[in-house]
């Protein structure tokens, strides 16, 4: 009887592989699907961190507009770092022309958020969308393999193989899975200053309402980036504008805003996503000629505390102690 | 007797010496991880924190800034 039914699992056990296979594959599928969806009408249901979302969303008619993003909550912070706190990202007003607001931004990290569009004169016309940023799948991929790496590493202490176990991790490490387009940090001011153009032309400019560009974190409250665009020392009435802020290091926008400048001003609160460098380019259109400016401007990072070092070295921890005792055992 | 007792000593001492290995040994065995883990991750050391900056970033337990 006993042997019957071994000899049945034995027959049946390719058919199991094969409908294991077919069941991932669907998975992955569905995963995958689930990763791109679209959301509601005008935000996507959930955007990729260090990705570009775009928001666009239809308010009826011209008008001015109050825009604000913020951070409910954080993704479950021992293991996905919180670069930024819960609490406002982003506020904005905007006029638009044709009724459509738009606006794509870079978000440091995963977690809960919510885009407000409010009209100002008519508070009670508004949309308001949650959404969840989510992780990349190349982290929890490399993630995995880090685990994998320290498990081995682990193991092979426990035999002690000395130097094979050294060399394996140095090269792995080193060769880590397609790691993120670097959202580097550093001096990037040389950078910057290649994209800046002549302020002056036509005597059109643009500069700090404050008079200079704000100090701050990255990733913390709102920094002032309130901005005016002038022609011989006075506020345009009107400029169509739309502006990027491009990182110093990858060169790529991290926010794009577009609309209408009322009396010159883009009334701008952002908090960038990364400690760094940063080049506001700003293209308008006054009396029918186009102008590229640009003012440069910067956040400064936040470390990592000592907490928070100690807790992801203590997660790195588990793996290898759980390697070491196997290859103790296995040694 | 004298010799005898140098022989036993220099025995004692190479042992010493083994006993010494031994441990220094299962230290760097149960320490390397932890301390190229460390190097990678968590000095402030600036050259080792710019050479090493995307893989932080390509990692969800480890903060960069």
């Amino acid at each position: 009887m006993h042997s019957f039914i071994m000899m049945q699992a034995k027959r049946l056990l390719p058919l199991l592989l094969a409908g294991l296979l077919i069941a991932t594959a669907f998975g992955f599928v569905r995963y995958y699907n689930a990763y791109q969806a679209p959301g509601e009408h005008w935000a996507p249901a959930s955007p990729v961190a260090h990705e570009m979302a775009r928001f666009t969303t239809d308010m009826g008619n011209a008008g001015d507009f109050h825009v604000t993003i913020e951070k409910l909550e954080s993704k479950f912070p021992l293991f996905f770092v919180e670069y930024q706190r819960p609490g406002r990202v982003l506020e904005l007003s905007v006029h638009s022309d044709d009724g459509i607001v738009r606006l794509d931004q870079q978000f440091a990290d995963e977690g809960r958020y919510r885009i407000t569009v409010q009209h100002i004169i008519h508070p009670m016309h508004q949309e308001v969308v949650d959404f969840t940023v989510q992780t990349p799948l190349v982290k929890y991929a490399n993630d995995l393999l880090l685990g994998c790496l320290l498990l081995a590493a682990g193991f092979l202490s426990g035999h002690r193989l000395r130097a094979l176990a050294m060399i394996t991790l140095v090269v792995s490490i080193g060769n880590l899975a397609s790691p993120q387009p670097a959202l580097a940090h550093g001096d990037a001011m040389a950078s910057v200053a290649a994209v800046m153009f002549p302020a002056n032309i036509d005597a059109v400019a643009v500069h700090w309402l404050a008079g200079k560009p704000p100090v701050g974190e990255a990733n913390r409250a709102p920094l002032d980036w309130r901005m005016q665009i002038t022609r011989d020392g006075q506020a345009v009435k009107r400029a169509p504008f739309a502006l990027d802020v491009v990182h110093g290091e990858s060169h790529l926008p991290v926010l794009h805003i577009e609309g209408v400048a009322n009396g010159g001003l883009i009334d701008l609160r952002y908090s960038p996503p990364d400690g760094a460098h940063y080049a506001f380019e700003l293209r308008t259109v006054i009396d029918g000629k186009a102008y590229h400016l640009s003012l440069p401007g910067s956040a400064a990072a936040v470390p990592p505390t000592l907490w928070r070092k100690w807790q992801s070295f203590l997660i790195m921890m588990v793996p290898l102690l759980i390697g070491m005792v196997w290859g103790w055992k296995r040694g | 007797m004298t010799n005898t007792i140098t022989m036993k000593e220099q025995a004692a001492s190479e042992r010493s010496k083994a006993g010494i290995a031994v441990w220094a040994e299962r230290l760097l065995w149960l320490s390397w991880v932890p301390l190229v883990l460390f190097t990678i991750f968590f000095a402030s050391t600036p050259d080792i924190h710019d050479g090493v900056h995307p893989v932080r970033h390509a990692l969800t337990i480890v903060q960069c800034h």
